[in-house]
């Protein structure tokens, strides 16, 4: 709790770390916005193409391209956090080499700019949900609660993934094999109900997956249903993403700080 | 609040030759185990440092000087050993650490800042005094890879300045950025002192610990080595470090080239009014206001001689007139050698601390005697000058030619027979010595002595195997100075030789590096004794001035 905190403390760093990472991904603030746009806007035009026009997938009443985009952002912006945040601390060697503060703030950091790019990419699917024309989902107020369950599952396995890599220069590479399975261990483009014919034990696994739940959260929020009967009602689902994000949060800041005294001795530059 | 205390501190680094994986910690065997070895940056470190304090660290690289930093910084955890720093630190930061390249100069600011603990709020309001600080109005908003290193080493120390700070840590600091920035970085680090702040700094300007510290540690292989004021301490790593292995240590190495570089540019002057002399000589210049009648070469006896031997006792005598009152005055005497017009030696009555008091119309004379003269074989032309002083003081090159009032150019010789044995220009007192001399500094390529001090030559490293034949003293631009033929190691026992760069030949082995210390305000290549003696018109009769070597 103390660290935690420490992180309120440093807050306005926090802050200017993360403006950095946004600022060096997108050279001029201005076309950042707009490419900020652009990309998930893209991809939901190409998904609205191929699911409607090329092979339009049967369900229900929702179509099935806004239940695919429901799953891809949230998707994207765990695996691309994870990704360049588990060599953020490693990398960022002369910071931590001459200064003191919670080094946690550096792929904290790094969450934070993602988030940034998954808010606007939440605009763009907001507008498609719009667009639609589907009736307002009573859960839509449940939209802030998973973002920031989002956050913080993201910033778990980050930690976890970023406090090892500086020690364990393999570990990238274990993370990417890692993201590989896990986008299809999670019902992006398949929906959830049809592993109810699995094994009771895989399917338990399965849905250890803390993404299992979360998309399904955004998905229950925005299209006001769950797909498949699995988790139960949205209340459970809600339940299970919390628990487990809180689990793999906490594991992941104690895991990080149990390795960040040692930092200064390993990391690069 | 601002001291620091560190008990018993010692910090471990593990060097590991290859990259650590997951894979090689989980099948050790599988992967040959990575060797991993342990250095000690730091050891048993007992440390405190009084609030207000400011201390200087030095050592050798990798003496653990800029881990003992971090450690006070908190970046780095002792191995074992306690830290306790009581008050906020500041560190100025190391080239390029805490900046983004593609930020602009401001939102590095922010990013700064708040890596040092500042609020957004509380660096918004010292914003424009931390931009005119660091003089970067002009490119503030420009992205930081367009600074150059020493624009961004003015950002990161307007920084640190301004964060308030009890502690603030520098490390080698003042490396960049321009005299004129430098200058206030140091008078912000006096306020900052006289304001009771403590600093810490590390540096290898010995002059910066100096100037700025008031105690000093001198760190060695992660030891504390010495602990006394910063000059002590200067001095002794200084020493050290030229005593062993000189040629290994980039600091002092980067010393000794200054000093090479300001010996180069002495010695060039020397042949350059050698040249210049040589094209001039026998002609006279100046205005006329005091008027040299002549000049004459007396010995011991005072009758004037023109043939000397190495070692007698030599007087210039110079009889004047004096025309018009003159209120600023110096005379000066040159001898060059006639072979080559090699500049010998040169002084002054300024050079020599001798104020002349003004000179009224009349006739005088004034005598420099110049004993011993040890100059070798050959024929010699000296020059004779009254100057003007007040043009010589406006200027700083000591080689600048005031407006004479009468200059007689190589107008006058004499002979000197010297003794057989021994060639080159000057005669440097020494005897033959078989004895072991512990001074030998056979072990270094490069040895850095005062004008005046002892020098053993020709002692082979183990021992006097092999005599010695022939010890020559060679300037850098090819002058011999001094040539003896001797039967073994040659113990020299005044090296009277003006500040340059020289090189100790013995037969045919390698020539050893000879630095004369700078800092002597004659001029040539050799160091006579000497005294002034002067009768003047005006209201002092006479003065007399002695000048021992």
């Amino acid at each position: 709790m103390r660290y935690l905190a420490e992180f309120f403390r440093y807050r306005d760093l926090l802050f200017w770390l993360t403006i950095k990472e946004i600022r060096v991904r997108y050279k001029s603030p201005l076309l950042g916005v707009l490419w900020a746009f652009l990309v998930p806007l893209c991809l939901s035009a190409t998904l609205w193409i191929i699911f409607t026009r090329i092979i339009p997938v049967p369900m229900g009443k929702q179509p099935f391209f806004l239940f695919v985009i429901l799953g891809i952002f949230p998707w994207n912006f765990f695996a691309q956090s994870v990704s360049t945040g588990t060599t953020s601390v490693l990398e960022a060697g002369a910071l931590i080499k001459k200064t003191a503060f919670p080094k946690a703030l550096i792929p904290l950091s790094v969450v934070a700019a993602n988030f940034f790019n998954f808010l606007i990419a939440l605009v763009v699917v907001i507008g498609f949900v719009a667009i639609s024309s589907l009736a307002v989902s009573r859960w839509v107020w449940l939209l802030p609660v998973a973002c920031l369950l989002g956050f913080v599952l993201t910033a778990g396995v980050v930690f976890f993934t970023a406090g090892l890599q500086v020690r364990y220069r393999d570990i990238k590479y274990l993370v990417e094999i890692g993201l590989l399975v896990g986008f299809y261990l999670t019902p992006i483009f398949y929906p959830l109900g049809l592993i109810a014919k699995a094994p009771p034990l895989l399917q338990s696994l399965y849905l250890l997956n803390p993404l299992v739940s979360l998309v399904e959260l955004f998905r229950a929020t925005l299209l006001g249903s769950t797909s498949g009967g699995i988790l139960g009602s949205v209340w459970s689902v809600l339940g299970t993403a919390t628990a487990l994000s809180a689990a793999v949060f906490v594991v992941g800041l104690l895991v990080f700080r149990r390795r960040e005294s040692g930092f200064a001795d390993w990391v690069l530059g | 609040m601002g001291d620091i205390r560190l008990r018993g501190l010692s910090k471990v680094f593990a060097v590991s030759h290859e990259k650590p994986t997951l894979l090689r910690e989980l099948m050790p065997r599988l992967m040959r185990s990575a060797r991993l070895e342990s250095r000690w940056a730091l050891r048993d470190v007992d440390l405190d440092v009084a609030p207000g304090t400011s201390l200087g660290i030095v050592g050798p690289n990798g003496a653990g000087k800029t881990t003992l930093l971090s450690l006070i910084a908190g970046v780095l955890k002792p191995t074992s050993g306690t830290v306790h720093v009581d008050g906020r630190v500041a560190t100025v930061l190391a080239l390029g650490s805490g900046f983004h390249p593609e930020l602009t100069g401001r939102q590095n600011v922010f990013l700064n800042g708040a890596i040092l603990g500042m609020s957004t709020r509380e660096i918004r309001r010292k914003l424009d005094a931390i931009v005119a600080f660091s003089e970067l109005e002009a490119s503030i908003d420009a992205p930081l890879r367009t600074y150059s290193s020493g624009m961004q080493l003015r950002l990161g120390f307007a920084i640190a300045a301004h964060s308030d700070f009890d502690i603030l840590l520098l490390d080698e600091f003042l490396t960049v950025g321009d005299v004129a920035f430098q200058e206030k970085c140091l008078r912000y680090l006096e306020a900052a002192r006289a304001q009771g702040k403590t600093l810490v700094m590390v540096s290898q300007v010995s002059a910066l610990i100096e100037q700025l510290c008031d105690r000093a540690v001198l760190l060695v292989e992660g030891r504390l080595a010495v602990d006394a004021s910063p000059h002590e301490v200067t001095d002794l790593y200084l020493q050290r470090s030229l005593d062993r292995h000189a040629q290994r240590d980039d600091a002092s190495v980067r010393e000794l080239d200054m000093m090479r570089q300001q010996l180069s540019r002495r010695v060039m002057s020397e042949r350059f009014c050698g040249e210049s002399v040589r094209r001039r000589a026998g002609t006279r210049e100046g205005t006329g206001a005091i008027e040299i009648s002549g000049v004459e070469f007396l010995d011991s006896a005072d009758q004037p001689q023109s043939v000397f031997q190495t070692g007698d006792r030599c007087t210039v005598r110079a009889r004047f007139i004096v025309r018009r009152a003159i209120p600023q005055a110096r005379f000066g005497v040159a001898i060059f050698r006639e072979a080559d017009f090699a500049y010998v030696y040169g002084t002054n009555t300024m050079a020599d601390g001798l104020t002349i008091p003004e000179l009224a119309v009349g006739m005088g004379e004034v005598r420099l005697t110049i004993e011993p003269l040890w100059l070798l074989d050959g024929a010699y032309r000296v020059s004779a000058a009254w100057w003007d002083a007040a043009s010589v003081v406006a200027s700083d090159d000591p080689y600048a030619e005031a407006s004479p009032y009468d200059y007689h150019i190589g107008a006058y010789a004499f002979q000197v027979i010297g003794p057989p044995g021994a060639a080159g220009v000057c005669y440097l007192p020494h005897q033959f010595d078989a004895a072991d001399a512990g001074e030998a500094p056979s072990a270094t390529l490069c040895v850095v002595i005062n004008t005046g001090d002892p020098l053993m030559i020709g002692q082979d490293r183990a021992g006097s195997s092999r005599p010695a034949r022939c010890v020559r003293i060679i300037r850098e631009d090819g002058l011999e100075c001094f040539s003896v033929l001797a039967r073994g190691p040659v113990r020299i026992m005044q090296l009277n030789l003006l500040p340059a760069r020289y090189w100790v030949c013995v037969d045919d082995r390698r020539p050893q590096e000879l630095l004369v210390r700078p800092g002597r305000l004659e001029h040539g290549c050799v160091s006579l004794g000497h005294r002034w003696s002067l009768h003047c018109p005006g209201p002092q009769e006479a003065l007399m001035e002695a000048r021992p070597l």
